[in-house]
């Protein structure tokens, strides 16, 4: 199945639900059409995040997911500069997208999901 | 061409997320998708008429609800159940909202393709 996957949570915030969920899905052979930050969700792209040693990296879970199996991260521009993340920011894996690329995206998806 | 459904349930200014959905909404509907609005729980006081929302300096963006069908956005809901728990009526509210019941929220939700809660 096609999915596209819309994160809106950051990445204190139970965004990894969907991190977890993009995971699963390409293990079962699934499809993401796309992996888009929308909102709150723009706070995951930061690579300036630097969390304690003893806690979880979700910015670093999501670069990784997106480098095995070679998926680009698109993350809502207007999302972005609101909240001063600049894309000279992102972390590995993350790129400006509009939400023409969204709608284009979800035009060809069985499925969009969004946590 | 999806159908999206937004659904709001949140107090208007108490997080960034509700103007960001509008502005998303809009912007959807201009790419000629057919978007519908259904405000749920405490998302029905983002409806109420003469907010002023300058005076915590916040943008007021909800005045924009008066004005959607100018972006061909016709579908706009708000729950019953709610409105009762407030004790608010439909005199109070901006204009052009269907009131709907929660049987009728359900078959929204199952017309919709892509449904966003925020």
């Amino acid at each position: 199945m096609k999915f596209v996957l819309i994160v809106r949570t950051n990445h204190l915030n139970n965004s990894y639900s969907a991190l977890k969920f993009a995971q699963t899905a390409l293990q079962l052979e699934h499809e993401l059409e796309c992996i888009y930050f929308l909102f709150d969700g723009a706070y995951c792209a930061n690579q300036q995040i630097d969390m304690p040693s003893d806690e979880y990296s979700l910015a670093k879970d999501w670069s990784d997911l997106a480098a095995s199996y070679n998926l680009t991260l698109g993350v809502c521009a207007a999302s972005s500069t609101r909240r001063g993340i600049a894309p000279n920011n992102f972390a590995p894996g993350f790129a400006p997208a509009s939400l023409g690329q969204l709608v284009a995206s979800c035009d060809l998806a069985d499925r969009v999901v969004c946590l | 061409m999806k159908k999206y459904l937004f659904i709001l349930r949140q107090a208007p200014y108490s997080s960034y997320q509700n103007l960001e959905a509008i502005e998303t909404a809009l912007a959807l509907a201009t790419f000629m998708q057919k978007v519908s609005l259904l405000f749920i729980e405490n998302g029905v006081l983002q409806l109420l008429r003469d907010q002023n929302a300058n005076l915590i300096r916040h943008k007021q963006f909800t005045q924009a609800y008066a004005g959607l069908n100018l972006f061909d956005i016709k579908d706009v809901f708000v729950s019953n159940t709610a409105l009762n728990q407030f004790g608010l009526r439909k005199e109070d509210l901006n204009s052009n909202i269907t009131i709907i019941n929660n049987s009728q929220i359900a078959t929204l939700m199952q017309q919709n393709d892509i449904v966003i809660t925020i």
